[in-house]
């Protein structure tokens, strides 16, 4: 195949995920303002989309980085990339269906992974900063947040005292549009870099870049509105999930965990650890959840919370490995037969969601379209004073 | 995992995540309580309840201001 060709189908391929990304994690930032009305569905969607554009924008450090220290650089090939990037948009779309929280930079970490073994080796692969850039940070992540999240929580409870004072959930829910944008905001500033960064080593693998050179613009502007797109598209299932299904919540909790999810990314990004954005977001959701007097956890969803993400690296790697198997050593007959059928599974996952729907008019109700209860532990209260429009 | 991972980063951004998080937390929680005293209970003088509200949002905002720039500018 043409080199040409190729890049086109890699590009094509990064931008696919970069939507992906964008849907999957639309609820660490709006799952918790959708669930206590402080925004209604369809404007909470719109607004974490335009921010997600303008945090593309900020900044390039990470999509200089991305894969940094990883992998070897040198073994970096299109047919790599490539595998690794339908490795982590299969894992994506896999949790989605099933309505789960899990990082999609872990996914596309693990497809890089996955694919950089079966086609240049163990040596490639530098398990040392793996454990230091990825495992640790993910292990530390969630519990850092849950503790912050939960002490916030009581603190906040005592003080403003929401349970006697029902005016306060109003203030609570103004409060949240503000701490929602700024989750928005930072989540477009990280995620959408690591596709930049992504593509920015498939034009250096193709010489159409310099090694260490920052992404193009026609890459960051694409990115960013990919990433928006994916967002406005909305990941109803995972937003039922993390505001429904975990915990009841209530606009005070929604406040506190999108704050302390945001300290602790905009610090942890300040010193140089690498955190998930879902992670974070879910471990706040968690701890706000155990922060609050009466309130209870879903410690059911929370384990398959848990699980998917143990899983999320090497079941990336695992299919980007399968994948890189088939186009590394192949031409240009496999690729163009890896693409289709990724199509037709993607086609596939869709059709399959669309038996038990999930969208902005039923992400807030309790049970499915089976009449399944979502929730065994409390019913959500939503406020009745409504939404307040964005 | 010191051979991993710098432990004194480590402390230091738990030390800031728990400081910031709570902070802002407190923050605003002190000037919601502040906003619905002023409200429901007209019997308390309301411009005090009222300037401890500005006061805590204009140091929450600073707060939140200082650091995105710091973030920004790194």
């Amino acid at each position: 195949m043409h080199d040409a060709a190729l890049l086109i189908i890699v590009v094509s391929a990064a931008l696919i995920f970069d939507f992906t990304n964008g849907f999957h994690d639309t609820a660490n930032a709006m799952a918790t303002s959708i669930a206590t009305g402080a925004l209604k569905p369809r404007a909470a969607v719109a607004l974490s989309a335009v921010l997600n554009l303008l945090g593309a924008f900020l900044s390039v450090k990470v999509a200089a980085t991305i894969a940094g220290g990883i992998v070897a650089s040198g073994a970096i090939t299109l047919p790599i990339v490539f595998a690794g990037l339908l490795g982590a948009i299969m894992w994506n779309m896999i949790t989605w269906s099933v309505g789960l929280p899990s990082s999609s930079s872990h996914a596309l970490i693990g497809g890089v992974i996955g694919a950089t073994l079966v086609s240049a080796g163990t040596s490639a692969v530098h398990g040392h900063s793996i454990v230091a850039k990825v495992v640790i940070p993910a292990l530390l992540a969630p519990v850092l947040t849950a503790l912050v999240a939960m002490l916030a929580t009581r603190l906040s409870y005592r003080i403003a005292r929401p349970d006697e004072r029902p005016r306060s959930h109003r203030y609570f829910r103004y409060g949240q549009l503000a701490s929602a944008s700024l989750v928005s905001l930072a989540h477009g500033t990280n995620d959408a870099q690591k596709t930049m960064g992504v593509i920015t080593l498939a034009l250096i693998a193709d010489h159409q870049l310099r090694p260490g050179a920052d992404p193009p613009t026609w890459v960051i502007v694409s990115c960013g509105v990919a990433i928006a797109a994916g967002t406005y598209f909305g990941g109803w299932r995972v937003i039922r999930t993390m505001g429904h299904r975990l915990t009841r919540i209530e606009a005070p909790q929604g406040f506190t965990a999108q704050t302390t999810a945001v300290a602790v990314l905009l610090t942890a990004t300040q010193g140089g650890l690498p955190l998930s954005t879902t992670h974070i977001t879910s471990g706040a959701v968690l701890g706000t959840g155990l922060g609050r007097r009466g309130a209870k956890v879903s410690w059911r969803v929370a384990g398959s919370m848990v699980i998917a993400w143990l899983l999320t690296l090497p079941a990336a790697a695992l299919v980007a490995a399968g994948i890189g198997l088939i186009v590394d050593s192949g031409g240009s007959g496999q690729i163009v037969v890896v693409s289709a059928v990724a199509v037709v599974l993607l086609l596939g996952f869709y059709l399959w969601s669309r038996r038990n729907p999930v969208s902005a008019e039923n992400v807030n109700e309790t049970s499915d379209s089976f009449g399944r209860t979502l929730s065994s532990i409390e019913r959500p209260v939503l406020e009745t004073s409504g939404g307040l429009s964005a | 995992m010191s051979g991993y991972v710098d432990l004194a980063v480590l402390r230091n951004v738990a030390l800031v995540a728990l400081l910031a998080g709570v902070g802002i937390t407190v923050l605003f929680s002190v000037a919601v309580r502040a906003m619905t005293t002023a409200h429901e209970e007209p019997d308390q003088p309301v411009a005090s309840s009222r300037l401890l509200a500005a006061g805590c949002l204009l140091i929450m905002l600073a707060a939140v201001a200082v650091g995105l720039w710091a973030v920004l500018a790194k």
